[in-house]
């Protein structure tokens, strides 16, 4: 650059840009460029670096394992800008303490994404769905990823009021069963008392392939549910009985791996006619005498999946 | 043989007027349904914060990306740049007459609403940013550094941090 500027033209300079324009260069930044770097130019740049549309998700777990050793600097950082987010995804015990320290109200979060940390994960879950319900009062969605020991936390996942809900066990239990299951029908009881006040759910999405722990939320009446997936053996003509009848506003349904029978087809043609999207993959006991009542009585359907089941393609 | 094409006119900072052919300036989103209306008129449309010399880069690169798809219309996808690399040729445009005239061209850019060119022009300058010390780019970028001193220790202090 020529320091002997002609003084009668102004000479661009990056600071001369719009803010908004500087927000869409910081965009191409990592977090950690925002975090370290951009916030310690200068004030304009440090205020800009927590502009909202930087901040819309924020993976805490990567952030939190990737600048090891600078923690405290890190949690500050994040609480000045918790309050842009939208999408978050941590796991319980990073998320807690910016909830307890949070001094605002966290408007913006709609959706969280719950997933396990090595060890300790969800000791602390009644604080953090406390937390939930007190600092996010516009969370929509709540993805989570949990183990046997964290059972009790289904029964705090349909406290928040929640729209859109994923529950995904991922656990072998070996010969723990008879103890879990015994916890189960605690939680089961617990579900059912409150099966009035989750009416908001419309989408359900439910991965079990180990257990039929899920089962119990399956029976809950439902009645705004519109899309269901529901992975796993667990899922027998019984659920499907429940979910669906009497009639149900039920447009999406994935089922695949499931036990069902031709007696779930038949309930789905009478009862979902609704229906937009079906997804039978790999379920191994349907024939094409079900398929054609559905496809005959369900005059909405727009996509049908039956891979690898036991139907003609 | 020559097709007519219809042209529209721009009056630059300096009052020079440029003629642009109206596939060219179809490039500018939201002044398109302007500019189609000043079609049949002889009076240019005046942007004084554009100066020749950008005006002229402008068209330039207009004219060799003049056949590039258009970007997605939907919001979602305006908001997430693409992640495509800067070509070349883009890189070398845009840095070849230094920082003042990037900075001049990207203010262009957004004025005249040209997402594509707005979008290499702020990865170019991200890739100046990318890998710097905040001094460092306090230096490029010729930027005063106006932290107190209560400020600046605060941010030595997290840097030792780092270094445990």
């Amino acid at each position: 650059m020529c320091p002997m500027a002609d003084t009668s033209f102004q000479e661009m300079e990056i600071n001369d840009l719009p803010p908004e324009v500087l927000v869409t260069i910081f965009q191409q930044l990592t977090k950690e460029d925002l975090i370290w770097t951009i916030h310690n130019v200068c004030t304009y740049w440090r205020q800009l670096a927590q502009a909202g549309n930087l901040w819309t998700d924020l993976d805490i777990n990567r952030l939190v394992i990737e600048n090891h050793g600078k923690q405290d600097a890190l949690l500050k950082y994040l609480l000045g800008i918790l309050i842009h987010v939208q999408y978050v995804k941590s796991s319980p015990d990073r998320l807690l303490p910016l909830l307890i320290k949070s001094k605002d109200t966290l408007r913006n979060i709609r959706r969280i994404d719950l997933v396990p940390s090595t060890d300790s994960f969800y000791l602390s879950s009644k604080e953090l769905f406390k937390g939930l319900s007190a600092k996010c009062p516009n969370l929509k969605a709540l993805h989570l990823k949990f183990l046997s020991e964290s059972l009790s936390v289904l029964n705090q996942v349909f406290d928040l009021n929640l729209e859109n809900v994923t529950l995904i066990h991922e656990q072998n239990l070996g010969n723990k069963r008879d103890i879990i299951s015994r916890e189960m029908e605690t939680i089961a009881k617990l579900l059912k008392e409150k099966a009035n006040e989750i009416r908001n759910t419309k989408r359900i999405e439910l991965h079990s392939f180990y257990s039929d722990f899920l089962a119990p939320v399956l029976e809950l009446s439902l009645s705004n549910l519109t899309c269901l997936t529901a992975f796993g053996d667990f899922i027998k003509d019984s659920t499907i009985h429940t979910i669906i009848f009497p009639k149900t506003n039920i447009t999406e349904l994935c089922l695949d791996f499931s036990n069902i029978t031709n007696k779930s087809l038949n309930d789905i043609a009478e009862n979902a006619t609704n229906l937009r999207y079906l997804s039978l993959k790999c379920c191994s006991r349907i024939t094409d005498k079900g398929i054609a009542m559905v496809t005959k009585s369900c005059k909405k359907l727009e996509r049908l999946k039956i891979r690898n089941s036991t139907v003609e393609q | 043989m020559n097709k007519i094409v219809p042209q529209i006119k721009l009056e630059t900072y300096e009052k020079e007027v440029f003629e642009i052919d109206l596939d060219i300036a179809k490039k500018f989103g939201k002044l398109v349904p302007v500019l189609q209306e000043l079609l049949n008129d002889d009076k240019p449309l005046t942007i004084k914060t554009i100066n020749s010399g950008t005006l002229k880069k402008i068209i330039t690169w207009c004219t060799y990306h003049k056949d590039d798809p258009l970007p997605p219309e939907d919001d979602d996808n305006k908001m997430k740049h693409s992640t495509e690399e800067v070509s070349s040729w883009d890189d070398k445009f845009l840095q070849e007459d230094g920082q003042a005239a990037l900075f001049d061209l990207i203010s262009a850019a957004h004025t005249l609403d040209i997402d594509g060119l707005l979008d290499v022009a702020c990865k170019v300058v991200a890739t100046m940013i990318k890998g710097k010390a905040p001094e460092e780019i306090r230096k490029v970028f010729n930027i005063k550094n106006d932290f107190t001193q209560q400020e600046e220790d605060q941010v030595r202090k997290e840097n030792d941090w780092c270094e445990d």
